[in-house]
């Protein structure tokens, strides 16, 4: 029951922040998304060929 | 999904011709896993349970469960479960420098904590593996999930280059077209409840992960779609960027040790060999 409870209790308190920080992610990714499409590109061909695709760097 | 390559499910025991002698698989206790267990063990004669704790889980003792149900259904000995510590890899590999990963990540980080965890228990079961002299492993990975980043398939292809067949291991996701893991269970008569995904806060079979709740929000509701590239890219970069510290980890772990880490993936490189490639078909069918 303790079990089950605790269970409740951390779906309750971590679903919002779940959903708060999805909100942050969704703002954050559309102002970064011309980086993604440049580095999707050089890690397509990083994973066809096997080769590094260069320093991940961050914008 | 396509079961192939498993052999001949009425031969009498004696009489089956395994393909390998042992295999082991990332076991959560959840249905995935387990049905994934049972898959694999109809091609490796002994198959070992691995539940890594990496320090931060409740209720691992839920894993148990789905476990003993396995040695009931196959025989106890044929699967032997093991609860692996995987702190000390988990520290270095998931939070060896969070503050440059949330500088990098930002809000993704909410999934890909799961990626870095993932990638830990690989490290903490390929030790277990080398050690273990076990040429195989597999997990409970399935399409249906792969908005979360240790599911998709572009990971799970370069982290068996990256890694496992570093190691001389050869990974295998068995059920990964499988969509309904828990009534398959249920028609195997091997759950412990019918349609068990249903009942997860009420019934569950493996740990809670506090991060998991987040983690799972995040993933299924914004990281597919909209977020555009940046799933996939962050996944690469992310897991690209934790190989040398694995790599390093696990050498590590071996230096000065007899035998040798050479010697232990040679070890399992001449067993892995063997296996035909058709042992591919039930990775991604």
């Amino acid at each position: 029951m303790l079990k089950l409870v605790l269970r409740y209790l951390i779906a309750i308190v971590m679903i919002p922040v779940g959903v708060v920080c999805g909100v942050g992610g969704i703002i954050q990714n559309h102002g970064r998304r011309e980086y993604y499409k440049n580095r999707r590109d050089a890690m397509t061909q990083a994973l066809a060929t096997g080769e590094d695709a260069g320093p991940c760097k961050t914008e | 999904m396509s079961n192939a390559t498993a052999p001949v499910e009425s031969a009498p025991e004696s009489a089956r011709e395994y393909r390998v002698e042992s295999a082991s698989i990332l076991f959560s206790g959840g249905t995935d896993s387990t049905l994934a267990a049972y898959e694999i063990s109809r091609v490796a004669r002994h198959v070992t349970l691995l539940t890594v704790n990496p320090g931060f889980l409740l209720f691992l003792e839920n894993s148990k469960r789905h476990a003993d149900k396995l040695r009931e259904f196959l025989g106890a000995d044929r699967v032997d479960h093991v609860i692996l510590s995987g702190k000390d890899v988990t520290d270095r590999v998931l939070f060896g420098d969070k503050a440059a990963d949330w500088k990098k990540y930002g809000f993704n980080m909410t999934a890909l904590v799961c990626l870095g965890c993932r990638m830990s228990m690989h490290t903490a079961a390929l030790i277990y593996n080398l050690e273990h002299g076990i040429p195989v492993i597999a997990d409970g990975s399935i399409a249906k999930q792969s908005v979360i980043p240790e599911q998709l398939e572009s990971f799970i292809r370069g982290n068996r280059k990256r890694l496992w067949e570093r190691y001389g291991i050869r990974h295998y996701a068995p059920i990964y077209q499988e969509d309904h893991s828990d009534e398959r269970l249920d028609e195997l008569r091997v759950s412990l409840r019918p349609k068990l995904k249903r009942q997860f806060i009420l019934f569950d079979t493996q740990a809670t992960c506090p991060f998991g709740v987040p983690a799972d929000v995040y993933a299924r509701l914004f990281y597919g779609d909209l977020s555009g590239e940046a799933r996939e890219v962050n996944t690469f970069e992310y897991s690209e960027e934790r190989y040398p510290t694995i790599h390093e980890y696990i050498e590590r772990h071996f230096a000065g040790r007899e035998p040798g880490l050479a010697s232990l993936v040679e070890r399992v490189r001449e067993q892995s060999a063997p296996l035909p490639l058709s042992w591919e078909e039930i990775a991604f069918a």
